[in-house]
């Protein structure tokens, strides 16, 4: 270490360069620090975009003729136990999730018949479903689409399960139930926190 | 000391982002499955509501490494059956089991029925062969009426009749035979009386095989039914210093069917060749020489019409099957015999049936699926973790250069 010192005291442009680096690495940390708030900063811009979206007359009529492409507004979520109001989007990708929530396009939309199933941020873009795992029996979760509202009740205590058990997101047909996936521990992939619920007010059909 | 605490640092900043970050799911092969049985008849027989199937032969293999093989002189007769069952791997040999002077239903006799079988399984290679034989098949006309109830009118049967029609036989014949038919009508009156009162048929059968073979390339399923010889009124009598034959032989080739599975494509290619059938009519003393009708394959052939020995001779074509469980097989339908129609509904016999199936899946890669996990909905962790092993770097560098001013 003291050659180096030694090194640096006898070379100007060897101090010039390592200063600089330092600033480089100084940014660069906080971009990476500051990633997480970024986030929150952009899905908070797309769910302007989708609250104006989806209170328009045209995004109603798409909704019920089951036009909706990936990123579109799809339903508000809410959950007044952890004080959640976002909107859904129509798809699951990488993309979509940037909204904060997407809804599993090979389940029912939301209302129907069927296992109805949201994905939502635990943690970044809004991280809507940070808390989910406080929710317990008999907490409600509304969803208000574009054509009604309906109210489902969590009809179990959340349970995790390994991200490949695609099982709990299986349709169900005749039951109406909720499913929320979120990754599980906070701020890892490695696991999947789950909640069900089920209808309890307001079932809808698009005819 | 302080450099040791930093690689420490590092080492666990490490190992915390491969804890949080999970892997993909693995993709999973699909075994190969194949399924190949064959099976052959060489007879069943039936009559006054008995009867008894002779010569049996069956075998099956299975990708789940499975061999079975039986091979039975007389069906449900373990007296005369042979089995090999084998699963994993091994090898097993039953030689013949027989019996002998089988007393069949009351309305047969059988000189000899074996099976026998043989299995084994090879590495992926599943094999299973079987045989069944009966010799010396014989049906006596007085078991039959005894049977039946018809004692009695046997003499009438006879004289009235028998002899009677046996004008019209030789008469409905295919040939121009009228000028030969008088003479010997005197021959046949007592020649007829003789043999009713003995042997009225007589049948000789020989072996159905039947085999499951695999190797590295391919199932080969195959089936065949020898052919078989019957007499009707058999004895041959010197009349007149000529050796008279039995009114009718009948003649049919053996059957088989193969079906051929591909383990490397997947296919399977069926193929059949059915029995061909010739009728020999008359004593040679009655008809010249090379009085012969061949039937047909899918054709039905009536002999000896208008009396109690009218017979009816149908050869069925082969065929190509997709069988229940998805295997491909080819039949070859054999020959149907409705022998001496005239005496109680007559005698119903079916020779030569054999029949092969195979079918399967070639093994296959797991499609890749682009993800199958639930959504990634946890942020990425890893990105904090570097904002904090950079911010720490960037410190370490400033203080050096602190000390080095």
């Amino acid at each position: 270490m003291d050659a180096v010192i030694r090194y640096l005291r006898s070379n100007r442009w060897a101090r010039a360069g390592l200063s600089g680096l330092s600033v480089v690495l100084l940014l660069s940390a906080v971009g990476l620090l500051g990633y997480p708030f970024y986030t929150n900063l952009y899905q908070g811009r797309v769910q302007s975009r989708l609250d104006r979206e989806i209170a328009s007359p045209e995004h109603k009529e798409l909704y019920r003729t089951a036009e909706l492409k990936e990123g579109d507004a799809l339903t508000r979520i809410k959950i007044p136990k952890l004080g959640v109001d976002v909107v859904v989007v129509e798809g699951t990708g990488a993309s979509a999730l940037r909204a904060g929530a997407g809804h599993y396009p090979d389940t029912p939309l939301p209302c129907e018949d069927g296992n109805v199933a949201i994905a939502g941020h635990r943690t970044t873009y809004g991280k809507p479903f940070a808390n989910v795992d406080r929710l317990k029996t008999g907490d409600t979760i509304i969803l208000q689409t574009p054509i009604g509202v309906c109210t489902y009740e969590v009809n179990k205590a959340p349970f995790i399960v390994n991200p490949t058990n695609r099982s709990v997101v299986a349709n169900t047909p005749g039951q109406h139930l909720l499913t929320l996936t979120t990754c599980h521990p906070k701020g890892s992939a490695k696991e999947r926190l789950i909640i069900s619920a089920t209808l309890t007010k307001g079932a809808s059909t698009r005819t | 000391m302080a450099k040791n605490r930093r690689l420490a640092a590092a080492a666990s900043a490490i190992s915390l982002a491969s804890v949080f970050t999970a892997g993909p799911a693995s993709a999973q092969s699909t075994a190969e499955a194949f399924l190949g049985s064959a099976s052959g008849r060489a007879l069943n027989i039936q009559l006054l509501g008995q009867g008894t199937t002779l010569g049996v032969a069956t075998s099956k293999v299975t990708s789940q490494l499975t061999a079975v093989a039986e091979g039975a002189g007389q069906l449900a007769n373990s007296g005369t059956t042979a089995r090999v069952d084998l699963s994993g791997s091994g090898s097993s040999d039953r030689p013949d089991t027989c019996a002998v002077a089988l007393p069949v239903a009351d309305i047969l006799g059988v000189g000899l029925a074996c099976g026998s079988a043989n299995g084994s399984i090879n590495g992926n290679n599943p094999v299973a062969n079987s045989e069944g034989r009966v010799a010396g098949v014989t049906l006596d006309v007085e078991n039959i009426l005894g049977l039946a109830g018809l004692n009695a009118p046997l003499t009438s049967l006879v004289n009235e009749t028998v002899l009677e029609t046996a004008k019209e036989t030789v008469a409905g014949l295919p040939l121009n035979l009228g000028e030969t038919l008088t003479p010997v009508v005197d021959t046949v009156d007592s020649t007829v009386k003789d043999l009713l009162n003995t042997r009225t048929l007589e049948l000789t059968a020989g072996k159905s095989t039947s085999s499951v073979v695999t190797d590295a390339g391919k199932v080969t399923s195959s089936a065949t039914a020898s052919g078989a010889e019957i007499k009707i009124l058999p004895v041959r009598l010197p009349v007149n210093g000529v050796d008279v034959g039995p009114l009718a032989t009948i003649t049919v080739s053996s059957a088989s069917a193969k079906a051929v599975y591909d383990r490397a494509t997947g296919t399977s290619t069926p193929s059949f060749d059915p029995s061909l059938v010739t009728v020999k009519l008359g004593p040679s003393a009655l008809l010249p020489t090379g009085t012969e009708i061949k039937v047909p394959v899918g054709a039905s052939q009536t002999i000896l019409q208008g009396t109690p020995l009218e017979s009816d001779i149908i050869v069925a074509a082969g065929r190509n099957v997709t069988n229940a469980d998805g295997t491909v097989g080819a039949i070859a339908d054999g020959v149907k015999l409705h022998l001496l129609k005239g005496i109680n509904n007559g005698i119903l016999v079916e020779l030569a049936h054999a029949e092969a199936g195979v079918g399967g899946t070639p093994a296959a890669a797991a499609p890749i699926v682009p993800n199958v996990e639930l959504p990634r909905t946890g942020g990425t962790p890893w990105i904090p973790l570097a904002g904090m092993s950079v911010l720490g770097l960037a410190v370490l560098v400033r203080r050096l250069l602190v000390r080095a001013y």
